[in-house]
């Protein structure tokens, strides 16, 4: 006999506590956030080194969710309740959003170079046009690659394990 | 599990399909398939709703006979 194994479960008390483990998620992100903010203040810099830990959490827990929530259907079922409401669709939302982190990158890049290693103003307007177009070509089309192609593959097997849970229906 | 199949009559009688019940009910038509095939439990709520949208009581579409 298993003592530990305690096989009486209450809805509401399960319904709660995933509602904590939720919670908990988000504070962890929140942390790790508030840790990559600081760490560049107090560095002054931004260093990959410094900030590999935070970085594995947010890319791994992504990544588990999205493998998960495809295993599962539930992408499926996001991507059917979000375009049942919205104007724009979960597609054409997915790739705007990998074309603003691009423009944001490159904000964020161009302003890093002009503060960081221009000598005056003029320079520091070139030297800001320059990375953040460069930075644009670059960035704009690998995330709206991966982006689409994350979609669609998410959208393919979440499509399939609908396909399988509903198949023995009619 | 057992099916729901005063669910799915009720659905036809209306002359809905999965898709246009879970539109009006606000989930997904995954979520109508599950509760039709008894593979998911619904809220009360959510049967609530579905019971309002098709004019019927709970006891018509989730009270289910022991054998």
């Amino acid at each position: 006999m298993n003592l530990f194994k305690n096989k009486i479960q209450d809805e509401r008390v399960v319904n709660e506590q995933n509602k904590i483990y939720r919670e908990i998620y988000l504070l962890i992100y929140i942390i790790c956030l508030a840790s990559v903010i600081c760490k560049f203040f107090v560095y002054g810099y931004f260093e990959m080194e410094h900030v590999a830990t935070e970085m594995i959490i947010f890319l791994v827990a992504g990544i588990y969710y999205g493998v998960r929530a495809s295993q599962k259907g539930l992408f499926s079922a996001e991507v059917e309740l979000h375009d049942n409401k919205s104007k724009w669709s979960y597609q054409t939302k997915t790739l705007t959003s990998g074309i603003v982190i691009g423009v944001l990158l490159g904000l964020f890049f161009g302003l890093n170079s002009a503060y960081s290693y221009a000598d005056s103003q003029s320079q520091a307007i070139y030297y800001f046009f320059i990375t953040f177009v460069a930075s644009m070509m670059f960035y704009i089309p690998i995330l709206v690659l991966v982006l689409a192609i994350s979609y669609s593959s998410a959208k393919k097997q979440s499509d399939k394990a609908v396909e399988k849970q509903l198949e023995d229906e009619e | 599990m057992m099916k729901n199949l005063k669910l799915k009559v009720a659905r036809v009688e209306h002359d809905l399909s999965q898709a246009e019940l879970a539109k009006k009910v606000d989930v997904t038509r995954q979520t109508i398939g599950l509760i039709e095939q008894g593979k998911y439990n619904p809220s009360l709520q959510l049967c609530i709703s579905i019971c309002k949208t098709l004019n019927k009581t709970l006891d018509d579409l989730f009270w289910q006979e022991e054998d």
